[in-house]
Order: C-alpha cells, then sequence, then structure tokens
C-alpha cells in the first residue's frame, strides 16, 4: 500500500469534508435506504482515494487539486458503485429465493449461508461475460457433476457444443485470475 | 516482466490448451489415452504446469459452492441476469410507454396461440429448440412452416432465445409486430412494443431490423438497442439497466422518473398504478421485485417522500407524503 504524500492527504481531506455531505444527500435521493446510502459514500472516498494514490504519487502530484469537477466525477464514481450495488441486490434476491425452495435437510446453516453469500458473489463476477448456457454447462459439470450427454440433452446442443462451453469458461476464468 | 500483468502469447495458448484439456478430462468419456496425453502435454512445458495450475485454482474456488445452489443462484434457467447488466450503458430514460397505451386492440391478444395475464411471465419452449420468455400481459401467435419460423407478437414483450434450426434447410427466425420485424442472426433478444413503436434490444450477437414499409434494413450487435416505427429506425443507443431487467424478474431502475417507473411497475399490477403530477419526476432507483410488486411499492414508499393511496378499488396511485 502506497503511501499519500501530505499535501495530497490534506487536498483529499477537503475533498472529503466540502463534499460528503451533498454526496450523501445525492445518494439518499437515489437509494433510499440512508445506510445503504453511507456505505456506499464511503466506498465512493475509498475508490477516490485509492485510484489517486496509486497514480499520482509518482510525480508527486496533489491528486485532489487535477479533479476539477469534484461533483460530477464524484457522482459518476458513486453511479458505478450503485449499479453494481443493485446488481448485488438482485443476486442475493435471486439467492435467498433459492435458499427458500430447498428442502429442509438441505438448507445450510447460518454461518454456512454467510459463506456461501461471500463465495456467490466472488463467482458471480468471475463467470461475469458469459453467456447463458456457458454458465450454465460450466456449472452443472463443475458443481453437480452432471455427464456431458446429459448436460447437452438439456441444453439443446450438441457434445461438442458442451466441450466448447467449457474451455471457454474455464479460460475465462483462468484469465482473471490475478 | 514484473511491471506487466497482460499475460504473454505463450501463457495465453498453454492457459487456451489447458482449458481444452479440463474439458476433455472432466468428461465422462476421458479415456486412459487422454489422461496419457495430458500428462505429456503437463510435462513438456513449464507454461503448461503454471497455466494447469490455473484450472486447479478455478476449480478449487468453484468447488465452494453446493450444486444445489450454484447454477440456480448464478445462472437461473428463465434468464440471464448478467446478459442484462453485461452491456449497460449509462442511464437513458428510456422512452416510457404511457401505460394507458397497453391494451390497444384488446382482441388480438386472445386469437393469439400463447398469452400471459397481468403480473405473470412465462417461458415457453418452442417446436425447434428457441425459447420464449413472455412479459406480463402479453399475446404471441407463433406459426413454423418450411419457410420460416415467425412469432407474431400482438402486445407486450417477449425475450427470445434462439436455437439453430433443425431442419435440413434452416429457416430465418423472426419476430414480427404491426411496425415490422426483427430476425434473428445466431441470438437473444427482447422485442417489446410501445405505443406506435417496437422496441428491440440485443443482448447476444445481432438482430436485423426491417420495418414494415421502411427503405432498408438496420443490423444491431450485442449491447444495442433501437426503437422503430413502420417507417423509420431511430439511432440505436447502448442498452441501459432497465433495458431487459425484466427477464430476471426484477425491473431494475437508475435514476427512473417515478412516472415511469409507476407506469413500468403498473403492467404486473391488475388495477394499475398511477402517479401525481406532482411526485412524477422524483427520480428514483433500485431493484424492484416484478413478482411481488406490493413489496416494490413498500420499498418506494419506505425511501422516498410518496405514499401510496388507494383510488378506487384496485386502482393505486403515488401521492407526495
Amino acid at each position: 500500500m502506497s503511501t499519500i504524500p501530505p499535501t495530497a492527504a490534506s487536498a483529499m481531506h477537503t475533498l472529503y469534508s466540502d463534499n460528503h455531505g451533498w454526496l450523501l444527500g445525492w445518494l439518499r435521493r437515489r437509494v433510499g435506504d440512508p445506510f445503504d446510502a453511507a456505505d456506499l459514500m464511503q466506498d465512493t472516498f475509498v475508490r477516490v482515494l485509492k485510484t489517486h494514490t496509486g497514480r499520482c504519487c509518482a510525480a508527486n502530484a496533489d491528486p485532489a487539486a487535477e479533479i476539477r469537477e469534484p461533483r460530477a466525477y464524484l457522482a459518476s464514481i458513486a453511479k458505478s458503485l450503485m449499479i453494481d450495488f443493485f446488481r448485488r441486490q438482485t443476486l442475493e434476491r435471486t439467492y435467498l429465493e433459492v435458499l427458500a425452495a430447498l428442502p429442509p435437510q438441505e438448507v445450510p446453516s447460518l454461518e454456512t449461508q454467510a459463506v456461501l453469500r461471500s463465495a456467490l458473489i466472488e463467482i458471480d463476477a468471475m463467470l461475469d461475460g458469459l453467456g447463458l448456457k456457458v454458465k450454465q454447462a460450466f456449472l452443472m459439470a463443475q458443481c453437480e457433476g452432471v455427464p456431458y450427454a446429459e448436460i447437452a440433452r438439456r441444453l439443446g446442443v450438441s457434445r461438442r457444443s458442451v466441450d466448447n462451453y467449457l474451455a471457454r469458461a474455464m479460460a475465462h476464468c483462468c484469465l482473471l485470475l490475478p | 516482466m514484473p511491471t506487466d500483468t497482460t499475460p504473454s502469447a505463450r501463457d495465453l495458448r498453454a492457459i487456451k490448451e489447458a482449458a481444452t484439456w479440463y474439458a476433455r478430462l472432466s468428461s465422462e468419456a476421458a479415456t486412459a489415452n487422454d489422461r496419457h496425453a495430458w500428462n505429456h502435454w503437463l510435462a513438456s512445458d513449464a507454461a503448461h504446469r503454471a497455466a494447469w495450475g490455473k484450472v486447479e485454482q478455478v476449480c478449487r474456488q468453484m468447488g465452494r459452492l453446493p450444486g444445489s445452489i450454484a447454477r440456480p443462484t448464478l445462472a437461473p434457467a428463465k434468464a440471464s441476469r448478467r446478459a442484462v447488466l453485461r452491456n449497460l450503458g449509462l442511464v437513458a430514460g428510456a422512452g416510457a410507454a404511457s401505460w394507458l397505451s397497453w391494451r390497444t386492440l384488446p382482441w388480438e391478444g386472445w386469437t393469439a396461440d400463447y398469452r400471459s395475464t397481468v403480473g405473470e411471465r412465462r417461458d415457453i419452449q418452442l417446436a425447434d429448440g428457441s425459447s420464449m420468455l413472455m412479459d406480463t400481459d402479453t399475446a404471441v401467435d407463433v406459426s413454423f412452416d418450411a419457410q420460416a419460423r415467425i412469432l407474431d407478437l400482438r402486445s407486450g414483450a417477449i425475450l427470445v432465445s434462439t436455437h439453430p434450426d433443425p431442419a435440413a434447410t434452416p429457416r430465418p427466425f423472426l419476430v414480427r409486430t404491426r411496425q415490422g420485424t426483427a430476425t434473428a442472426l445466431g441470438t437473444r433478444y427482447t422485442v417489446k412494443t410501445e405505443d406506435g413503436w417496437t422496441r428491440v434490444a440485443v443482448l447476444e450477437k445481432s438482430v436485423r431490423i426491417e420495418p414494415a414499409q421502411g427503405q432498408g434494413a438496420v443490423v444491431l450487435h450485442a449491447g444495442q438497442q433501437a426503437r422503430f416505427s413502420r417507417d423509420t429506425v431511430e439511432a440505436p443507443k447502448p442498452n441501459d439497466i432497465t433495458t431487459a431487467s425484466w427477464t430476471s424478474g426484477n425491473l431494475v431502475a437508475l435514476d427512473m422518473p417515478l412516472g415511469q417507473l409507476a407506469a413500468e411497475l403498473g403492467r404486473y399490477r391488475r388495477g394499475g398504478l398511477g402517479c401525481d403530477a406532482d411526485v412524477a419526476h422524483l427520480l428514483v432507483s433500485g431493484s424492484f421485485p416484478l413478482d411481488n410488486t406490493d413489496q416494490a411499492l413498500a420499498a418506494l414508499t419506505q425511501g422516498f417522500p410518496v405514499k401510496t393511496a388507494r383510488v378506487l378499488g384496485y386502482w393505486t396511485r403515488f401521492v407526495a407524503r
């Protein structure tokens, strides 16, 4: 983790104190829930901090001073975080529906549920960008151990397509690893 | 090359090969010969071993999810939540369909082959292996013959996932509305009827749009949407977060005027949903469940300065709080 030069740190501080009230209001109007809005505001500033400590410090530039339109800039970051947030909400809802539909003996403990939730979020992000059938084939093969012939039948595709789907999904995931 | 994190061409090739091996070896049809050949591949190059290490890492990651939860949550059969969200351009207040315009020519719905009721979404498997997800209050005639696979969309909206034609001579797959046709070029897309317009949004591959009295066709690609009338196609725009969110059972809104949101949600409610003019401009955001619009209304009245008022019977309106 890089450190921030003192001038930059104070500029960041000014950015925060000048705009956090405004940003909170902006998010609150859009998200509704005050706690969600507060979390998103926090995340927005963390994102700004990370972006600028990484990029500017070598040149010893003052990162916050470089932001010409602080509110438009903050709003654009907050907006992209909001999209992730809604995405996650949708995932969360699907997850709860799936849990509710499980037979009682298969419902995991609350502790396991929390672990699963974070695994789902990570894997969901990892699979993002793959087509629906590719995802379905990959999850059937990898998580459920369904034979390829059966996957082909359920998806209405050829055996060869199943092979292709799995190779494509795996290559996609491997390329995302650090 | 410590600063460069993009994989080299050699690493890329190794990853592709490793993924192909993974697909071959995970199959129930894998033979001892396959495993032998894989061993040989693995031993022949350090890059191969590094790539295979990644395959194992991905398998460990996936192993954290039980099968009963993984697929239904991450790739629900009805539609891909993600395909919807993948190609967001930022919010454009996608032309609102006035809710009063929904039931033009109501008798046409009854003659259709398939019909969904208000609040219902239906998944239909078609004879050629393609599938169609019908949005609320939608009517579609299906006619497949030797020349073409045609869906006549009378009202409402559908998501189409086409399947290669099993017929000896592949037939084109097209969705027809009063305004013209949208022909699949191997693809997933939504078609929605709006007042005097048809809106097409492409989620995968591409679609050719031809207005009924048009001068030429326009091809839309994945991530694009466009509206067309009988004689014109508007300039394509990027899909926004709302475009096809219904296909996953949610209405996702980002800075949508409350009036428009009420019109959209109203399509899923018996009796309709209205909005007072003095709150219609409020910008709201959120992910609202379509199968339980009461819950959506509750979320809106908690988060925003509005309340609901019963006007007549089932007819509900948003008013200022």
